[in-house]
């Protein structure tokens, strides 16, 4: 018989090999090729081989069958011995679940926000055609992300491989009415009717081709629909806002939390066509293009820019320029941060997935340190097995089944941690994370970061474990040897690193935020509420500005056209004696009341504050900051005239510089002082929907201090409702106002803190547990130094003396890995601290006072116990 | 003792009526033959093994063939225990059976 001819196909074959368990490969594969053969003798070989085929596939599910079957039976018995195992020690086993738990329980948590961040803006179809037209060059430094009115509709005339653009522009707070509700909201935009276009934005009721068609439309959103249409019909009902009239014309369906474009109403753009239509030099609009797919930005962004030249051959000469930000980057890359849509940064995700990973690394070290510190309490169960016949393979899944057991334990422990911990995180940080199992990326991330947590800490013990020869152990020798010490030892550096790091993290991040706290703004925000405006009040508020005088707490009270989280109203629309043509325009301005630089007790450097008694204040006096001097390039500004043109051509204020500021931070310290003008406001209800009042109180003794401030607050609000009967009463102190600008920098250190704290307990944890050990291990050595009287003391200084050791290596290596680091967070400061010794200084020492304390428990414990008890056991 | 199921019925009867040539190949092939039922090698090995550990057969290897491609084969052979449960099957078989006869089922 030719043989040769009549193989089985080989991939079958040794699929069928893989496949069989070990005892029966030999005798299975005979049969099937047996058969084979014959088959092949009466149908031949073609037939044959596909018959071959067809056996193998039809028998894998059966094969798997019994595959389980033994690895079951096994799996049991590995079962019941590692749950007797747990219950035995159950300190350690504590110990292990509960490192391990926290450790992925954050490991999960900081994955959850991880991926919730990722995800931003990815439910828009269009998300690879869409880009947003940013500034930046010159005033607007890294970026800004505005435009003018007119670019959009422009550039898409003009340029083909434009699709499509849609505008946004903030919406100012106003009073919403309907029948018997009245309340502000903040967060609507002017949009055009191709944002249902671009952006995947749909309704739930009205047309999107027609919402937004109409001057007098407003779209609103479902939670508005709520509140002041309950169960009716929004569209077609009409809404005052402001004291305007607008027909409802589509509710929109609420859109996903991950969206960095954020608001709760639209209303057309047709409103103030007619004013923006042609207007070039007010960059405040957010201009989205959608771009023809598989059209490269580059060669529409040079468009773009030829159109830009076009209109502002100055700002274009002065090196500002657009470019096109694609939406996957803007939620955590765009350096613009004008603070009306959702923007996070990049930095933080990183910085966490590390503490992340950190976190992780430690419980799993513990985990590894605890499960092979034990060892030669397990050495003779190995022994055993291995003598009756377990071989290596069999003792390394018993062991990796006893860690996953564990794993699994703890990640069940930590699923229930999460969930119990998200509501708090939700709100702290206004997300909507939760485990979604439903989600697959989720559901796969969880289960990865379950699955090589169980595989990285059971590796390392089944190997070594398993590892063990039966004879050396049977007959009672200790396996300690120096490798495995030496290796157990790096991993409590490393552990003791990671916590060090993160604890100078901790200290830095107190002493930049302390220093932000008390740095001299430069301004004196104490005792000062800020009111908004309304239509009725900026009509009549020079009476009401008498009548609050009157009262006997109210110190001072003055006016400004925006609150101070929004002051970025840039101009260049300005000139000033002994300009030239190349010299930098572009200032912030603010017009204010009288009496506002001796409210915040700004004091000027040279000249005077506006003053109420001057006439010509009104229109001809400008304040300046000390950074306007040095941009304007003049030596001695006061006097010098000064025109200010972005009033619009019926209202040129013309005049002269009165006083110059020292330079304050009038915004957060992320920034460095800008150019800053200052000039009187003329007409308070100009600024129906930006201005504030500013009211500060008369300087009181603390002790009299709250309950006068709540009295003033009364008497101030029923002025208020005597002018302005139909809008909220609402107030703001000014300190709180500032700390909102460092909310983020709190909740990160407040984070921090929170995992400085877990990575140090875990640590301590892992030593705890080491300690023990070593201390179980030396319990002779012990016993007999305490017969030859070795004082307690004495006992414990030995004991720690390693330990400590090992603490101060990780210290050598953790101080200029937490500097580095450290320096690098300061660096987007514009004004920091610098880190110095102190913090690196007080955290070793922390970690080696907390290192010692967990050591010298396990010892005084040993020190203290009966030398016979240890002795005995000869 | 547990009663057999009819499949371990099939399997041991097969079994016994192969005496001394009981291997996977030939059990299949009389299984097939006389019940019809298709088997895989999957599900043949699976319930060789279950028949195994309930102790009704034993195992013994024989002789590697070429035309096995150089693999053993593993023979199996009905034990005591086995016989047994096969008896009490027939027993049970004759009751339930008793006074039925094939025409009745038309």
């Amino acid at each position: 018989m030719n043989f040769s001819k009549k193989k089985p196909p080989l991939i079958a074959k040794k699929l069928l090999r893989i496949l069989s368990s070990y005892e029966r490969k030999f005798s299975l594969v005979g049969d099937v090729e047996e058969e084979f053969n014959e088959f092949a003798k009466k149908n031949g070989i073609l037939y044959a081989k596909l018959w071959y085929w067809r056996q193998v596939f039809v028998s894998v599910p059966l094969f798997f069958k019994s595959y389980y079957f033994w690895s079951f039976i096994m799996f049991n018995n590995y079962l019941k011995i590692a749950l007797r195992n747990i219950k035995k020690h159950k300190i350690y086993s504590f110990i292990n679940i509960t490192g391990l738990a926290t450790g992925l329980a954050c490991s999960i948590l900081i994955f959850l926000w991880v991926s919730n961040e990722l995800s931003y803006d990815r439910f828009h179809t269009n998300f690879n055609e869409i880009y947003r037209a940013d500034l930046y060059g010159g005033v607007f430094g890294d970026g800004y992300d505005g435009s003018q009115y007119p670019l959009g509709p422009e550039s898409k005339k003009i340029i083909p491989e434009i699709k499509n653009y849609v505008r946004f522009w903030e919406f100012k707070r106003s009073v919403f009415k309907y029948g018997n509700n009245a309340f502000y909201e903040s967060k609507g935009v002017y949009s055009d009717p191709s944002v249902f276009d671009l952006f995947s934005f749909s309704l739930i009721s009205g047309n999107p081709e027609t919402a937004l068609a109409d001057k007098n439309s407003i779209v609103i959103n479902e939670a508005i629909a709520e509140k002041y249409f309950r169960d009716e019909e929004p569209v077609g009902k009409t809404l005052e806002i402001d004291s305007k009239l607008y027909t409802v014309t589509g509710v929109l369906k609420t859109f996903p939390a991950n969206s960095h474009i954020k608001f709760d109403f639209i209303i057309p753009f047709a409103v103030v066509e007619a004013e923006y239509a042609n207007v070039w030099f007010n960059r405040t609009f957010c201009t989205y293009f959608q771009l023809n797919k598989n059209t490269g930005k580059a060669e529409v962004t040079e468009k773009i820019n030829s159109i830009f030249k076009e209109h502002s051959l100055r700002s274009y000469e002065r090196g500002i320029r657009f470019r096109l930000e694609p939406l996957s980057k803007i939620h955590l890359f765009t350096q613009s941060r004008r603070g009306w849509t959702d923007i996070a940064d990049a930095k933080y995700v990183y910085v966490f997935s590390a503490v992340a990973v950190f976190i992780l690394l430690i419980a799993c070290i513990n985990f590894m340190n605890l499960s092979t510190a034990r060892s030669s309490i397990r050495a003779k169960e190995v022994g055993l097995r291995k003598t009756v016949g377990a071989n290596r393979k069999q003792l390394i899944r018993q062991f990796f089944s006893e860690s996953f057991l564990l794993t699994v334990l703890s990640s069940v422990i930590a699923l229930i941690l999460v969930t119990a911990a998200l509501p708090f995180f939700n709100t702290q940080f206004e997300k909507q994370l939760s485990v979604d199992f439903f989600d697959y990326k989720i559901f796969l991330g969880i289960l990865g970061v379950i699955i090589v947590t169980g595989l990285a800490s059971g590796s390392y013990p089944a190997l070594y474990l398993s590892s063990f020869r039966p004879a050396g152990i049977l007959k009672n020798r200790s396996k300690s040897g120096a490798g495995s010490s030496r290796f157990r030892k790096i991993l409590v550096v490393t552990q003791f690193f990671l916590s060090i790091v993160l604890l100078i993290g901790t200290a830095v991040i107190y002493k930049q935020m302390d220093y932000i706290r008390k740095k001299d703004l430069g301004f004196n925000m104490g005792n000062t509420i800020i009111l908004p405006n309304s239509e009725k009040i900026g009509k009549q508020y020079s009476v009401i500005k008498n009548a609050l005088l009157q009262d006997p707490d109210v110190a001072e009270v003055t006016a400004q056209n925006y609150s101070f989280s929004k002051i970025q109203f840039w101009s260049n629309n300005l000139e000033w004696e002994g300009m030239t043509k190349n010299s930098e325009r572009d200032m912030i301005w603010t017009s204010v009341d009288f009496g506002y630089f001796e409210m915040f007790g700004i004091s000027m450097l040279d000249g005077r504050a506006f003053s109420g008694n001057k006439v010509s204040d009104k229109k001809s006096a400008f304040i300046v900051n000390e950074a306007a001097v040095k941009q304007m390039e003049l030596e001695s500004p006061v006097g010098k005239r000064f025109v200010f043109k972005a009033f619009g051509k019926n209202d040129i204020r013309n005049g002269t510089i009165i006083g110059v500021i020292k330079d304050i931070h009038l915004k957060s310290l992320y920034e460095k002082i800008q150019p800053h003008l200052f000039l009187v406001m003329n007409d308070f209800s100009w600024w129906t929907s930006t201005g504030k009042i500013i009211i500060k109180f008369r300087e009181t003794d603390s002790s009299i201090g709250e309950n006068n401030m709540a009295a003033v607050i009364g008497r101030i609000k029923q002025i208020w409702e005597k002018f302005e009967p139909s809008v909220p009463f609402e107030y703001q102190f000014l300190e709180e106002a500032y700390d909102n600008f460092y909310g983020k920098e709190k909740r990160t250190g407040m984070v921090i803190n929170f995992f400085t704290f877990l990575a140090v307990l875990i640590s301590c944890l892992g030593l705890f547990g080491l300690a023990s050990f070593m201390v179980e291990l030396r319990i002779k050595e012990i016993g007999i130094r305490k017969v030859l009287g070795a004082s307690s003391a004495g006992l414990v200084y030995i004991i720690s003396k390693e330990f400590f050791i090992l603490v101060a290596a990780a210290n050598i290596f953790a101080w200029p890995a937490g500097f580095y680091i450290m320096n690098l967070w300061l660096g987007e400061f514009a004004y920091r601290v610098d880190i110095g010794f102190l913090p690196l200084l007080l955290s070793g020492f922390a970690a080696v006072v907390i290192a010692l304390a967990t050591v010298s428990f396990q010892a005084f414990k040993a020190a203290g116990s009966n030398p016979s008890n240890c002795l005995r056991h000869e | 003792m547990k009663e057999l199921t009819r499949l371990e019925e099939m399997y041991l009867l097969a079994i016994l009526k192969l005496q001394e040539n009981a291997y996977g190949v030939t059990i299949k092939k009389m299984i097939t033959d006389q019940t019809g039922k298709k088997l895989s090698y999957g599900a043949l090995y699976y319930t060789l093994d279950q028949i195994y550990n309930k102790g009704y057969v034993t195992k013994s290897e024989g002789d590697p063939t070429p035309v096995r491609g150089g693999c053993r084969k593993i023979y199996y052979n009905i034990t005591p225990d086995g016989k047994k449960a096969l008896k009490a099957a027939f027993e049970i078989q004759k009751k339930i059976w008793d006074g039925v006869s094939a025409y009745v089922l038309d």
